[in-house]
Parts: C-alpha cells; sequence; structure tokens
C-alpha cells in the first residue's frame, strides 16, 4: 500500500501499536449501532441469542423487534411442525400429540424441542409464530402459540355465509368485506379506535365462511 | 482520473483525540458526509478540523479505506470488494470497536456497513456465552433471568449450551 496521507506532526515517543487498546464497552454501543448489526443478521434464532447475550442488546433486540421480525418472518421460511416419533402410539389423550420442529433452510429436526399442539382441531393458518386452529363442530377459533403455549379464544360471534365460490377464488378482499357486512362492522366506522382480530374460515366446496372478529 | 487530479491540490488536516495530524487530500475527505457537510457549509476555514473522539489508530485506518474507496473507479468494483473483505479481516476486536464508532461518527455509511456485517459474522453460529468472552460483555442478567430469557424461546438455543 503506498503512502495514504502525510504525517505534518509526528508524536512520536508512541507509536500507534497500542495492542491493548483502551477497553471497550460492547454492551454500551450507541443503540442505532447495535440496531445496525441486527439487520445483518437474517436467522430469528439468532436473533434471539443475540438478545440473550446482555440487557442493553435484548433491548435493542425488543425496540426493533415488531417491524424486525417481520421482515425477518417474511424473508425465513416458516419451519415445520412434525410427529415426534415415539409418541404415536402410547400418546396418553389422543389431542395431545408433541410435535417437533423441521427447519427446513437448515436441514435439522429441533429434536430436544417438544411443542404440544393439539391434535383435535383443524389448523387453518399461522402468522407471526401463532396457529389458528379451529374447532370443525361449533367453529370457534383459537390461537395457539406453541412456543408460549398461550391460546386465545375469539369469541363466538360467527356467521355462516354463503358466497360465490368465484369471489372466493378471485377476490379473497371482497370475501372479507363481505364477512365485515355479514357480522355487522361497518367499514366505515372508526377502526383506528379499536384493535381487531379478524379471523375467517372458508370452506370453498359448500361456499361457506364463518368469520370471528375479537377486540384485542 | 483528470479530476482526481485537480482535486489533490486541495488538502485538509485532521486532528486525532490523542493529538496526531493527517494531511487527507479533499476527494479522500469527501467519503465522510460529516466532512463534506463541514465542507459545504465552510466549517472547513479552521486550519485543522478536530476529531475529538477517534484516536490516531483508528483514523489511519479510516482514511485508508476512504482513500481506496475515493481512488478507485466504478469500474473496479470487484477489485474493492476484495479490498473490503481483506480490510477487517484479522482486525482485533478492540479496532473494530473503534473503527464501527469512528464510521459512525464520520458518516461513512460503506464503512458502517461492511464493520456491522463482520460483528454479524462474528456472532453467527455462536453460543451467546461466547459472543459475551469475544466481545467482553459482562452478563447483567441474573440466573433467574438469563433462564426466563432462554426458556420464553427455547427452540432458538437448541443445540446450544
Amino acid at each position: 500500500m503506498d503512502t495514504l496521507f502525510e504525517l505534518k506532526i509526528k508524536k512520536s515517543a508512541r507509536s500507534s501499536s497500542s495492542s491493548s487498546s483502551p477497553p471497550t464497552d460492547w454492551a454500551s454501543l450507541p443503540e442505532e449501532l447495535l440496531e445496525l448489526i441486527l439487520h445483518h443478521i437474517n436467522q430469528l434464532s439468532e436473533y434471539l441469542r443475540f438478545a440473550a447475550v446482555c440487557k442493553p442488546w435484548l433491548l435493542a433486540a425488543n425496540h426493533q423487534r415488531d417491524h424486525r421480525q417481520r421482515e425477518i418472518h417474511k424473508q425465513v421460511v416458516p419451519m415445520l411442525l412434525i410427529h415426534s416419533p415415539d409418541q404415536k402410539t402410547e400418546a396418553k389423550e389422543a389431542w395431545d400429540y408433541r410435535r417437533r420442529l423441521y427447519s427446513v433452510t437448515e436441514n435439522k429436526i429441533h429434536s430436544r424441542l417438544e411443542l404440544r399442539v393439539p391434535y383435535r382441531r383443524r389448523c387453518c393458518g399461522s402468522s407471526h409464530g401463532w396457529l389458528a386452529t379451529v374447532n370443525e363442530e361449533d367453529l370457534g377459533i383459537t390461537l395457539l402459540n406453541p412456543f408460549s403455549g398461550r391460546t386465545l379464544s375469539l369469541p363466538k360471534v360467527n356467521r355462516t355465509i354463503s358466497i360465490p365460490p368465484r369471489d372466493i377464488l378471485q377476490n379473497m378482499n371482497m370475501t372479507l368485506k363481505r364477512l365485515f357486512c355479514h357480522v355487522g362492522i361497518p367499514l366505515r366506522m372508526n377502526l383506528w379506535l379499536f384493535q381487531f382480530i379478524v379471523c375467517a374460515v372458508l370452506w370453498p366446496t359448500s361456499n361457506q365462511a364463518a368469520a370471528n372478529i375479537g377486540l384485542t | 482520473m483528470a479530476s482526481s487530479i485537480e482535486n489533490n491540490n486541495e488538502k485538509l488536516t485532521l486532528k486525532s483525540s490523542d493529538g496526531e495530524e493527517f494531511l487527507v487530500e479533499k476527494h479522500v475527505a469527501l467519503q465522510s458526509t460529516l466532512l463534506q457537510n463541514m465542507l459545504d457549509s465552510d466549517c472547513s476555514s479552521a486550519d485543522v478540523i478536530p476529531l475529538p473522539k477517534i484516536d490516531a489508530r483508528t483514523l489511519a485506518l479510516v482514511l485508508g479505506y476512504c482513500k481506496k474507496h475515493a481512488d478507485a473507479s466504478s469500474s473496479k468494483q470487484g477489485e474493492l470488494n476484495s479490498f473490503d473483505s481483506e480490510f477487517l479481516k484479522d482486525m482485533d476486536m478492540g479496532a473494530l470497536f473503534n473503527l464501527v464508532l469512528a464510521a459512525n461518527f464520520m458518516e461513512i455509511k460503506g464503512l458502517l456497513d461492511i464493520a456491522a456485517q463482520k460483528i454479524a459474522d462474528t456472532i453467527k453460529d455462536k453460543p451467546h456465552q461466547e459472543v459475551r468472552e469475544i466481545f467482553h460483555v459482562e452478563n447483567d442478567y441474573t440466573p433467574e433471568e438469563e433462564a426466563a430469557v432462554r426458556e420464553e424461546n427455547r427452540w432458538a438455543f437448541e443445540g446450544f449450551p
């Protein structure tokens, strides 16, 4: 490398070979820099382990968790829930099957982690780590977070309506709007005053749909 | 390259926190948004621009990066990429720490990005206990708190001590 710049004044006494550089405090790195580092972390598991290093890192991770996890969720291929091999026959209760996680991208079974996922309910979708399960008998929708075990049952205000099949297939927005109307929420109401969870279960074969709406 | 010869006539002096002065060509200094803004707003009329947060060793590294990027034409992107990957390769964590703070202070986006990438790569695939050791971060969790953080996302710690 050629000479990059000229030193006008030399403080020759101290050559800058200070291998014992002043103490560095990575925990106190400005949050904007911690966030920048987090931007270069793409695996959700790495992100979560980053937060376990120390509290300032946890804070930085939490502060941008919502939008960042959403980004990661978009990029990351979801993990698959698979059977635990030893549970097939000896499950105490039919619905108490245990599952493991299989990461497609890492080609790895998280073998020591077992999640309990009720078997008697149909899983009709997932979002942000939550599974939406539906009870076929009463159409009740329960959200289940298999990691935390938390469940959230939506109030049973479901209505069943008939929808032309082409609506379901061609225009999901239209279908949702119809569901809103049928359940009685005027679309122009001040929706931002409340936070809603809306779940719709569609049966394309019977042209039927049910909507559950809950205030959070 | 004609334009850079012209620019070479203009130089400015930067002073590190430990008092060393660096005579830098203007087009090299322009890699830093901070210095660019100072030059634009004519704050540079002072003889010497002090950089009180950056020591000489770090400033020399930063200016080395700026010089390389300022002199390379856009056709040499491949060469710049390999320069970038070599630049931080064997840097110790203390130097990297000072460098990332300096890049942030001087607003040198490219340098900031490769430094953040380097740090993220160092963290990846390592148990968080080892990350603490590498970065000399004190564990400020109580055992109970740490257990709770792990328990909440048990799957992410699968296969890690």
